[in-house]
């Protein structure tokens, strides 16, 4: 990325949008790891708290400094400023938005709706297994028993291995008219621009896939914002493969069978191990020698994949009814207001934790 | 006769120079150290001796691609004998593979070099019946070669514990010097040469002087789209790569990629594929780009930048021809070209600084047995391969004993270390390892200024004389360029335009129908 190219509108559109829903919350560096999908905690609950799964992730697979260019050149033409290391939106960068988004033709980003934390690994652990499946089926389906697979990723070739079990050429057609079936089923939901990043990434035994640079030059877009789009695309197959179940069985194995969409930290899983054997919070501090605290954030990260989690062990009744009252009056600002108008017995970490339930309920965490 | 048995196994009617030789010694019980150059078919001349051998054969190699590539080339000529076991094998992948071997369904097994040394691993090794150890890529071992790895050292410490297997060290280049110090590191009591001269004869080389970059790049653009392909243009760094890509694209160059080791891992599986299928018909790359890639009919390479040394150069260029069929080589040169290489030679080493914050750090921990990460020497410049060399290095000065783990270093200080000794000792050996470096690089120099025939030159560098003079020989002794010329009749795969239709591209993936009813 040089300055000489001017940033594209998506581009724009994403950035000033994604600033003026935080409304000033936030700074450089937590706008940079949300747009990059940063597994930081604070990151992870931002997402969730203002409703910003659309955008966590989207840069994915950008190099962090194209991203701070971006901003540096809305600071020097007007867009943004920072006040006391805040971003905010200028009367001009609100100016620039409205304006770009009826530039964009199409925008991918009006219709995305997703709702799930899609993590990058998980991503590309999706993204590698669907790959490969294609290119092994495609090849063998010509009966071309040996070809080299594009993706060297241990995860995938084991998935796919198994997938192909028992093996014979009985299945492999099966397979094969299967999951062109669905790829076609699925084309239905996508624009021609997005169905052309699915398949030229897809390599077979007629052809190779694209390189990012040739997909440049044949889609007439630059490189970074087509890894965004190819980003959006990803997370729209996960939703609509995730909602559409009964239609796309195949293509949800890859996707879901073993794999939960979401991350958890490594410290999380243990926690939620005990809880699920019944164990209370003064339990686990015990135990797990652990701040209260932490288990409360380990609780935060659990509902934001696994929306269902029932709160009432862990948070009394009166403490849930005295935030959704305020809730219903307030939405979600910051936390920071809710704070000050609750009664005392509420602390902060059981406040997140309820809001983090409520939003839950209105079904972000799911697809 | 083993002419029989090759043509059984391989399809080949006859062996290539030096085969059969090498093939003759491992049967007759002996260690070898073949010298063949690039191209020749050294995997053969184990793999056919494997085949024939009692008990496994234990390959050392590398590149992980490297390994990948030599299996499925096997099994692509039918052997389904062959396996591979590095650090990114899965466990259950892993004990599976065990199994087989134990059971003798494999008669190879390649391996990375770092495996020897994790001791589960080993024991399992000396469990199998290893007959033949092949250390390819031999000139690793050599701290003159270059390319130089500490871990491939320590392979002389576990040969004797897998029961004496025969050995084989196999390499494309190697300077006498470079001979020598192989035998020497392998510590082997009889072992037997066998040297098959480093001349290409299909490949004819010649080397333009540029003026100025406008004039190199003019150049190259020039050559580039007179030349039949497929090629392969060697740069120096990431940069030029996709500066010198975007530069011929401009030009009219049709199916250019750059490739570095900066592109993401997909894309550059991609590139490879599309190069090997035939639908990219050039290549940008640096270095990253090579080794573990068998594409028998490269037609050129041409290099914008000077290598950094003959071997280098001599490797690069031997992916020329591999069909037999007529290359050509093409080096540019501009004066002052050499500075980048210099600037790398720098970096290559560790600096005092570096030096002085490990050792410090290996002083003021005060155990004598600890272990360790990267990050916890807080110094910007290190990496893991600087870190080695430097272990390498007080290890051979028998200061400690040191070891790779999944993650960080197992040390064991054997001797105490003075901080200021420590320091003057490495920054000799460093500083005798750049100057070995920059000696390499103006005999490389040397090759570009002289004024005589370039392949009796190549050839001088590694002791050897031209024996007999092919007809496309260098730019001083005459070459015929029509035969290099593109003919206008062959089109590339990647020529047709692509048109976009979602039905057809999604059918030319996965095909349904009337088509794969062959069976």
């Amino acid at each position: 990325m040089n300055s000489i190219n001017p940033i594209p509108p998506l581009i724009q559109y994403i950035i000033l949008s994604l600033i003026h829903q935080l409304n000033g919350l936030r700074s450089k560096t937590g706008i940079e790891r949300l747009l990059l999908g940063s597994l930081a905690k604070q990151t992870l609950q931002d997402t969730f708290i203002f409703r910003l799964t659309a955008f966590y992730g989207l840069f994915d697979g950008l190099e962090k400094s194209v991203l701070e260019t971006y901003l540096q050149s809305f600071l020097m033409n007007g867009y943004l400023l920072v006040e006391q290391e805040k971003l905010i939106l200028t009367a001009a960068g609100k100016k620039q938005l409205d304006d770009i988004k009826k530039q964009i033709e199409n925008n991918p980003m009006q219709e995305n709706r997703n709702k799930l934390i899609i993590d990058k690994k998980t991503k590309m652990r999706l993204k590698d297994r669907l790959t490969l499946l294609v290119q092994s089926l495609s090849y063998l389906s010509q009966n071309q028993k040996n070809f080299v697979p594009v993706i060297d990723q241990i995860d995938a070739q084991e998935w796919v291995r198994k997938k192909l079990l028992p093996y014979d050429n009985f299945k492999i057609e099966k397979l094969t008219h299967a999951l062109h079936y669905e790829l076609d089923q699925l084309a239905a939901f996508l624009d021609e621009m997005e169905k052309q990043l699915l398949l030229y990434r897809f390599s077979g035994s007629e052809r190779t896939a694209l390189s990012w640079n040739q997909l440049t030059v044949y889609l007439g877009l630059l490189k970074e914002e087509l890894l965004i789009r190819y980003n959006i695309v990803l997370h729209k197959i996960i939703n609509i493969v995730c909602k559409n179940k009964n239609q796309f069985p195949l293509l949800h194995s890859i996707f879901y069978e073993d794999i939960p969409i979401g991350y958890l930290s490594p410290s999380t899983h243990r926690t939620w191990n005990l809880i699920k054997n019944g164990k209370t919070i003064e339990e686990i501090v015990h135990i797990r020698k652990i701040k209260a605290n932490t288990i409360y954030d380990h609780l935060v990260e659990i509902i934001m994949i696994s929306p269902n989690f029932d709160l009432t062990p862990f948070v009394e009744k009166w403490k849930q009814k005295e935030v959704i009252t305020l809730y219903d009056q307030l939405g979600v600002v910051s936390l920071a207001d809710y704070k000050s108008r609750l009664s005392q017995g509420i602390s902060y970490a059981e406040l997140k934790l309820i809001i983090i339930k409520l939003l839950a309920n209105e079904g972000w965490g799911q697809c | 006769m083993l002419e029989e048995k090759l043509y059984t196994h391989f399809g080949y009617r006859e062996f290539r120079q030096g085969q059969k030789e090498i093939i003759e010694k491992i049967i007759a019980k002996k260690n070898v150290l073949g010298i063949l150059p690039t191209g020749a078919g050294k995997s053969l001349s184990y793999q056919l001796p494997a085949i024939l051998l009692p008990g496994i054969t234990l390959v050392i190699t590398p590149l992980i691609s490297l390994m990948e590539d030599q299996v499925y080339q096997l099994r692509q000529s039918g052997l389904r004998i062959a396996t591979l076991i590095n650090s990114s094998t899965a466990s259950s992948d892993y004990k599976h593979k065990l199994i087989r071997l134990r059971q003798g369904k494999y008669k190879i097994l390649y391996i990375s070099p770092e495996k020897l040394q994790q001791e589960f691993f080993f024991k399992e090794l000396k469990g199998l019946n290893i007959s033949l150890v092949v250390i390819d890529e031999a000139h690793c071992i050599s701290q003159w070669g270059h390319d130089f790895r500490p871990d491939y050292l320590k392979i002389r410490e576990v040969i004797p514990k897998l029961n004496n297997p025969i050995v084989v060290a196999l390499t494309a280049t190697a300077t006498p010097m470079v001979q020598a110090d192989i035998i020497k590191q392998l510590n082997l009591s009889n072992i037997e040469m066998v040297l098959t001269s480093h001349d290409r004869e299909n490949i004819a080389y010649q080397v333009i002087h540029a003026a100025n970059l406008s004039d190199k790049k003019n150049t190259l653009k020039n050559t580039v789209l007179s030349l039949a392909g497929p090629g392969i243009i060697y740069v120096n760094s990431r940069k030029s790569s996709e500066e010198i890509a975007g530069f011929l694209r401009d030009q009219g160059v049709t199916s250019v990629e750059a490739y570095h080791a900066g592109l993401p891992y997909d894309d550059r599986a991609i590139i490879q594929q599309q190069f090997m299928q035939g639908e990219v018909a050039l290549i940008v790359a640096t270095k990253a780009f090579g080794m573990g890639i068998n594409k028998k009919n490269v037609r050129y390479v041409i290099h914008f930048d000077i290598p950094a040394n003959i071997e280098s150069y001599m490797q690069e260029v031997g992916r020329v021809g591999r069909d037999g069929q007529q290359g050509y080589a093409l080096l540019l040169y501009q004066e002052g070209d050499e500075a980048l290489v210099l600037r790398l030679i720098e970096q290559e080493y560790p600096t005092e600084a570096l030096i002085h914050d490990v050792l410090y750090y290996l002083i003021n921990r005060k155990q004598k047995y600890f272990t360790f990460l990267l990050e916890e020497l807080k110094n910007s410049e290190i990496n893991d391969q600087l870190l080695e060399l430097i272990f390498f290095y007080l290890a051979q000065n028998g200061y400690l004993k040191w070891k790779k783990l999944q993650q960080g270093y197992e040390i064991t200080i054997l001797l105490e270390l003075n901080l200021a000794n420590g320091i003057a000792l490495l920054n000799q050996i460093f500083e005798r390892r750049r100057e070995h470096r920059k000696k390499e690089l103006k005999e490389m120099l040397q090759f570009i200024q002289n004024n005589s025939c370039r392949r009796e030159n190549l050839l001088k560098y590694f002791s050897e004389s031209l024996s007999k003079r092919p007809n496309q020989c260098c730019d001083y002794c005459g070459i015929d360029f029509s035969i290099f010329q593109k003919r206008l009749d062959v089109v590339t795969k990647s020529s047709a335009k692509l048109g976009w239709n979602w039905k057809e591209e999604l059918t030319k993936l996965l095909p349904i129908g009337e088509k794969n009813d062959e069976r």
